[in-house]
């Protein structure tokens, strides 16, 4: 049943990404980036990962896509601006390098006899995936620090700055 | 379930696809849209082996919400300079962005 769901999803993870680079208009590319992004939400909470199934919808589809339809929106684009984006007989040169190294990436992890033995193991942790196990790692117990602790302060720094570098950047004037 | 081969390739296809986005494309925003692909194709590989091999810790999972930390400081850095950039040449195509090229 669980195999079903997951080619389900991966299909439709698949689909909806190559849909999303083929697309003119970049409001049509982040819709179906948004709907990957479901998908892929399927996929974690299929490896016993709620929490963070929970936050990849809330947090990636629904404000850091939504602030690129907001970005979208504030150009004036017209259609003869998207068709300048057209395929060029010189792009099959790096889509041919990809799709060579692609072919041996798949090849060398179907073959790889370590990665291939590992299916799911039943006994999982009572509290795998889930927001005490979060918040055990970034924030510890009462008496203890988690092992993240310094990470999650660093993380508070980069998104301070980014703010500011925001902010700074879209300035009209400095 | 699926074995974990499946799911390190399903992250490989998505990683690929999303490089093919950012080196064919000519639209900014499409670009920046690819790389949010190839960094979900990074949280997924982090994450199945997380599940299926280190399974006595959550590792993969933290690392997987750093990832979708920094994404969002990338996202909103990178969209500041896009509609910096659209002030000053009122287009996103990257062809018509070449005053570094002369």
């Amino acid at each position: 049943m669980g195999v079903y769901i997951f080619y389900l999803f991966g299909t439709g993870l698949i689909a909806t990404s190559i849909v999303a680079i083929l697309m003119k208009n970049p409001v049509h590319s982040v819709l179906s980036v948004v709907s990957s992004f479901f998908f892929l939400a399927g996929i974690y909470a299929g490896l016993s990962m709620q929490f963070l199934a929970v936050i990849q919808i809330l947090v990636y589809a629904g404000a850091i896509m939504v602030l690129f339809i907001f970005i979208i929106m504030l150009f004036d684009l017209q259609k003869s601006e998207y068709s300048k984006d057209r395929f060029l007989w010189r792009d099959l040169v790096p889509l041919a390098l990809i799709l060579i190294t692609a072919a041996g990436f798949i090849s060398a992890i179907s073959r790889s006899e370590s990665i291939k033995n590992y299916v799911a193991n039943a006994k999982l942790p009572s509290n795998f995936g889930s927001v005490s196990a979060v918040s055990f790692e970034f924030f510890g117990t009462s008496n203890s620090v988690g092992r993240f602790s310094f990470l999650f302060e660093v993380i508070s720094i980069l998104l301070l700055s980014a703010i500011v570098g925001a902010v700074v950047l879209a300035k009209r004037k400095l | 379930m699926a074995p974990l081969s499946l799911y390190i390739m399903l992250s490989t296809i998505l990683f690929f696809i999303g490089l093919t986005g950012v080196l064919v494309r000519r639209n900014i925003i499409i670009m920046m849209v690819s790389i949010e692909i190839m960094l979900n194709a990074s949280n997924l590989a982090l994450v199945a082996f997380n599940r299926f091999r280190f399974y006595d810790s959550n590792d993969g999972m933290i690392f997987s919400f750093l990832i979708i930390a920094i994404a969002a400081a990338e996202v909103a850095v990178g969209l500041a300079i896009v509609i910096a950039i659209y002030r000053k040449k009122k287009t996103v195509m990257i062809q018509d962005l070449n005053v570094m090229k002369h």
